[in-house]
């Protein structure tokens, strides 16, 4: 028996779409919502569907989607420790734990959880900007033409002990200061305008569904999509 | 100090690890994975027992290491009891004898630092013992000769690389983490919530909503993922290519033979075979063939534009320019001429070229601007680790256990940080740091 089952709904994308239809190859960013030959997309229906793509309700749908991506296992699942067997009691020297090893192995935090403490007790610790890092370390700096690292400002001093090298910047050592935390190291969202696409074969998603505000590229998944998927892609 | 190291690369998805010495090589570094499995007639496997199976079908994974970060503690202790305690284990030792080298990811949260410090000075025992952030030990290899085959490495004591830009783009995250002298720049440290779980997912997912379910399969994915995934270098070029051409005609498409293990055939890629999709037909052609088209590049693509999934993150390139404006001007030419990428989705075919395509034109006209990827990515922090462990600042942080029982865990948490906890005598605690170093807050009394 096969273990893997074919979905009853879907077909193969690659075997006849696009027939009769004309793409078309604007760059996605500005891509309008076009008009279907079987005209789905009324001037109202567009607004609806403009307003709902932007929602608060779109949008948890997409978080959504995302922290199901990060997950390990697609469904809930406890994986117990294996029974410990003879042999493992011999791999500890002492027989009873700390109060601290106990307590490590005993919590059941989640990374969530251990941020929230974290937060908790660091609150609001503001990262420096970076215009303010360039006023720091650009004082008291030669000339801005100098951008090698063996610049007399900027020098490797190798300590004789064989401990590596500390560099200098205008008489300080150079310092990255503490570490951000988790919540400030990410990265910020990218200047790029975001692209879309089909959510049915991948290629550009030039037009919207009325209804749902997903997105389509032609007349083929559009069918596909009121058939199977529309107002439940993200489950 | 015992003559024995064991150099321990923690990672989400496996385990690097192996003992130091003058001689190391890659073969002398195992990888195991990081987690415990069930199988579909519900046996655990731990650790490298996993090697044993055959059988991937369903199976379901239990990982310690959550979004990068040792966190659960009981699933770890099993492996590492497995990995190093058991005496039939290649990597088996006596802690009590030998010193130890553990990574873990840059900004860890210090409540997770206390735990797994506690764990190995308290429960195995460790003679010595130094936690770093993983990058920081890639500047240890040679890194002048990824640039430069030519130039040979340093004789010892070994020093690290004056500047170096490191992107570790791992199973849970991507980080971008500008070195100097080995020591991260702390506030130019970046994040992207991608990684190679992420795109095994997104995979799984697209491909379970165009072809086959593979919702479960996520063992089956990781693979066809490996052998199929690509970052392509004109991504709308390629797209169209998909749209417009038949797969018969398509360069991109591959087919991928799912495994069948009723009979224990392996699961395979290949060129295209024009065929019936789907199961089986009834000509005695029993194979199970999942047809892969631009999924092959749309999946590593979230690693150059997050957005295109809605995550609202820059991608590599547009994360190391914002990485980059954190440092100063004059240092900058530097880092932009030794960046190196490692982790398992350095592996990704193309991702290097797409990288350096994308950085070019946003870093300034006049910086040169280098790429590399070590040898082999995935064990670079640990080659560089034992290169480590020869050093002079490695002896200098590192903290034995008598000096951990002596004067506990928030001293020998700053001498690993290369503070000099005993020229400045006795340590001055504030209360809220003793609630940090011990993990409480008042918030918090509850049972966990
Ligand atoms: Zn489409
Ligand atoms: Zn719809």
């Amino acid at each position: 028996m096969p273990t893997i089952e074919i979905l009853p709904q879907t077909q193969s994308t690659h075997s006849h779409h696009g027939v009769n239809w004309a793409y078309t190859t604007l760059p996605p960013a500005h891509s309008v919502s076009g008009t279907l030959p079987s005209g789905t997309s009324g001037r109202g229906q567009r607004a609806r569907a403009n307003n709902y793509e932007n929602s608060a309700a779109r949008q948890r749908q997409i978080n959504a989607r995302i922290s199901e991506l990060e997950k390990d296992n697609y469904r809930d699942v406890v994986i117990p420790i294996p029974k410990s067997d003879a042999k493992r009691a011999s791999y500890r020297s002492r027989h009873t734990a700390t109060q601290n090893v106990r307590r490590v192995l005993q919590s059941q935090k989640t990374f969530v959880n251990h941020l929230a403490d974290e937060e908790a007790l660091h609150p609001g610790v503001a990262a420096p900007t970076s215009q303010q890092r360039n006023d720091d370390t650009t004082a008291g700096v030669g000339s801005d033409d100098e951008m090698d690292i063996d610049t007399p400002e900027t020098k490797a001093r190798e300590e004789e002990d064989g401990t590596p090298p500390v560099i200098m910047i205008g008489g300080n050592i150079l310092d990255g200061g503490p570490p951000l935390g988790y919540a400030r190291a990410v990265s910020r969202p990218s200047k790029q305008a975001e692209r879309k696409f089909c959510e049915i074969c991948g290629y550009w998603g030039n037009y919207r569904c009325g209804k749902c505000g997903a997105r389509y590229c032609d007349t083929h998944c559009m069918a596909l999509h009121l058939e199977t998927a529309c107002n439940k892609l993200y489950r | 100090m015992p003559p024995q190291t064991l150099v321990v690369d923690n990672g989400s998805y496996t385990i690097k690890s192996g003992f130091a010495s003058e001689n190391a090589t890659l073969d002398d570094c195992r990888l195991i994975p990081n987690c415990l499995a069930r199988s579909r007639d519900r046996r655990v496997l731990v650790a490298s027992q996993l090697e044993t199976c055959r059988d991937f079908g369903g199976m379901m994974f239990r990982r310690p290491v959550e979004k990068g970060y040792l966190v659960n503690w009981e699933a770890e202790k099993e492996i590492w009891d497995l990995t190093f305690l058991d005496k039939e284990s290649p990597l088996a030792c006596q802690p009590q004898s030998t010193n130890l080298l553990l990574t873990e990811a840059p900004n860890a949260p210090v409540s997770l630092q206390n735990n797994t410090d506690q764990m190995v000075f308290e429960e195995y025992e460790f003679s010595s013992y130094l936690r770093c952030v993983a990058p920081s030990l890639i500047p240890w290899n040679h890194i002048p000769s990824l640039f430069d085959p030519s130039t040979t490495p340093t004789p010892s004591p070994p020093l690290p690389a004056e500047a170096a830009l490191i992107i570790d783009t791992g199973f849970s995250h991507t980080h971008i983490v500008p070195t100097f002298s080995g020591q991260p720049y702390n506030t130019a440290i970046r994040r992207l919530d991608i990684g190679g779980k992420f795109l095994t997912n997104y995979l799984k997912e697209l491909v379970s909503m165009r072809t086959w379910n593979m919702m479960d399969e996520t063992h089956i994915m990781n693979t066809v993922k490996e052998t199929t995934c690509f970052v392509s270098s004109n991504f709308s070029r390629d797209l169209e290519r998909c749209k417009r051409l038949s797969p018969s005609d398509n360069p991109i498409v591959r087919d991928y033979v799912l495994p069948d293990y009723n009979t224990g055939k392996l699961g395979f890629a290949r060129e295209h075979v024009a065929r019936k999709s789907g199961p089986a037909g009834g000509d005695g052609d029993d194979e199970q063939v999942m047809v892969l088209s631009n999924e092959r590049f749309c999946v590593p693509e979230l690693l150059f534009n997050p957005s295109d999934i809605g995550v609202k993150q820059a991608g590599l390139a547009e994360g190391v320019m914002q990485s980059l404006e954190m440092v100063p001007d004059q240092l900058k030419p530097a880092l932009l001429a030794n960046i190196v990428i490692v982790g398992g989705n350095a592996n990704i075919p193309g991702l290097k070229e797409r990288f350096e395509a994308d950085l070019r034109p946003m870093a300034p006209t006049e910086a040169v601007v280098r790429v590399a990827v070590p040898e082999d990515p995935v064990k670079a922090a640990w080659t560089g680790g034992v290169r480590y462990t020869g050093s002079a600042d490695f002896r200098r942080r590192l903290v034995t256990r008598v000096e951990y029982m002596e004067h506990g865990l928030h001293w020998a948490q700053r001498k690993m940080a290369g503070e000099d906890p005993v020229a400045g005598g006795e340590l001055k605690e504030t209360s809220a740091e003793r609630d940090r170093r011990e993990n409480r807050s008042h918030k918090k009394r509850r049972m966990d």
